[in-house]
């Protein structure tokens, strides 16, 4: 337990626990339904009302053992999400993209510094332009 | 003397850029992009992994009240004129819960958007235009100079020595100087971003696996049902050739399933990423190495989002 939740591996043991029950029953149920269809089958015969509705009932059962699997994997999806390994994973990764955003902003300051260094170096070559063309003229 | 330890110390700046930008950050180009395409179709497979299992579960829920076995009602007290919120709840022996059911892996989920966000911001890492966008500004900057000399040059009348095109071999020399500083920002930033992420990225493709395979039970047993139907109409005509197309069309189907292995998808995530850290890092993993794991990432990724759209199509809701 962490923070009073589950953990990862506990939600995997019961989960797997649980799994393993229903595939055991869904094949002890499909191999008593093949059964019924096999026997028919070599002795040349159709399957009497009675196999029909023995069969009928295995499979209303193992259908229900199918609903279980799905329950079982949304219930246990749930509880996953709920572990505190989840969390704990989203903040760590939350601190490698903040690393990673560190070098773009990093990246965009260089391209504003080269900004800034040639609006100075335009600013004073006009400066000294003008400056120039006084001088060419003999003012000063 | 003093000029003698200035020009040292330059080399060794210089020295210093080449060895860090040495793999060029071109090389790394396409196993990034490849790496953040693929993580977005894995994302895109948990999220249809996600309504898949949803939908699984509330077609039970679905069964469970329209054949008797669960009461629906508005939850307590919700539903009523001053009320903030009205939602469903099912009662049953489980116990209660609100109908419809919301998609479980919601933390999971977001995860999975950090990790395919890091994709990206490695690949806006090596997208980032700096040095072209530098080399614009260094270029103006010595046009002006250049502009500038060349005024100073015709003050001095007719005579004067023609003014040398400085600003081409001074600006290509900065420029040189600058992208070897961005080259090496870029390489360093992808080298310790995926050193750092290595280990995260492991565990959360792992969880997600472990996820994957624990979910694929709902499109398993709702295929494994298709093919038992299918079986039962066959036993009772076995002489009907629709009812034989039909059982095999659905083992075929549910064999596709079975063969693809969702969770394989985010193993690949995880194999994927230790190899493109690994070959950063300059270890024994080569960039091909990575490049063929990435390649193999891409593949199982695209082909988990088809299966999912597919067995979405397969089994509307109900």
């Amino acid at each position: 337990m962490s923070n009073g939740k589950p953990t990862v591996d506990e939600v995997v043991a019961k989960a797997n626990a649980a799994r393993e029950s229903l595939a055991a029953l869904e094949r002890d149920l499909q191999e008593d339904i093949d059964a019924i269809d096999l026997t028919a089958f070599k002795e040349k015969r159709d399957r009497t009302p009675a196999e029909l509705a023995k069969r009928k009932e295995l499979r209303a059962s193992q259908s229900e053992v199918r609903e279980g699997f799905k329950v079982l994997a949304f219930v246990t999806a749930q509880r996953l999400d709920d572990t505190a390994e989840v969390q704990h994973l989203i903040r760590r990764m939350d601190d490698v993209n903040a690393g990673l955003q560190d070098d773009l902003d990093r990246l965009k300051k260089i391209e504003k510094y080269a900004a800034i260094a040639a609006k100075v170096a335009d600013a004073l070559a006009k400066v000294g332009e003008k400056l120039a063309k006084v001088a060419a003229k003999g003012i000063v | 003397m003093h000029n003698r330890g200035k020009r040292a110390r330059v080399a060794a700046v210089a020295a210093g850029l080449l060895v860090l930008a040495a793999c060029s950050t071109a090389d790394y180009s396409k196993p990034v992009n490849d790496f953040a395409a693929a993580t977005g179709n894995a994302e895109q497979a948990l999220v249809g992994l996600n309504t898949e299992v949803t939908t699984g579960y509330k077609s039970v829920l679905d069964d469970r009240i329209l054949g008797n076995r669960a009461f629906l009602r508005a939850a307590s007290p919700e539903c009523l004129t001053d009320s903030k919120r009205c939602r469903l709840t099912v009662t049953s022996d489980a116990g209660n819960e609100f109908y419809p059911p919301e998609f479980p892996l919601q933390q999971m989920t977001l995860l999975m958007g950090r990790v395919n966000a890091y994709a990206g911001n490695l690949k806006a890492l090596l997208e980032a235009d700096t040095a072209a966008k530098v080399a614009g500004n260094v270029n103006a900057a010595l046009g002006s100079i250049q502009n500038l000399a060349e005024t100073v040059a015709k003050a001095g009348g007719p005579a004067s020595t023609p003014v040398p095109a400085f600003a081409t071999p001074a600006g290509a020399a900065v420029n040189w100087v600058v992208g070897q500083y961005v080259a090496s920002v870029k390489v360093k930033g992808l080298r310790d971003a995926t050193k750092a992420a290595k280990p995260v990225v492991r565990d959360a493709a792992d969880l997600f696996a472990l996820t994957a395979s624990i979910i694929a039970d709902v499109p398993r047993s709702t295929l494994a049902e298709e093919v038992s139907l299918a079986n039962d109409t066959y036993q009772n005509d076995r002489s009907s050739k629709a009812a034989l197309v039909k059982l095999t069309q659905a083992a075929a189907q549910y064999d596709a399933l079975l063969t693809a292995d969702p969770p394989q998808v985010f193993k690949r995530l995880g194999d994927a990423h230790d190899a493109l850290a690994d070959a950063l890092q300059g270890g024994d993993v080569t960039l091909s190495t990575a490049i063929s794991k990435i390649e193999a990432f891409a593949a199982e990724a695209k082909n988990l989002a088809k299966i999912v759209k597919d067995l979405r199509a397969l089994a509307p809701e109900r």
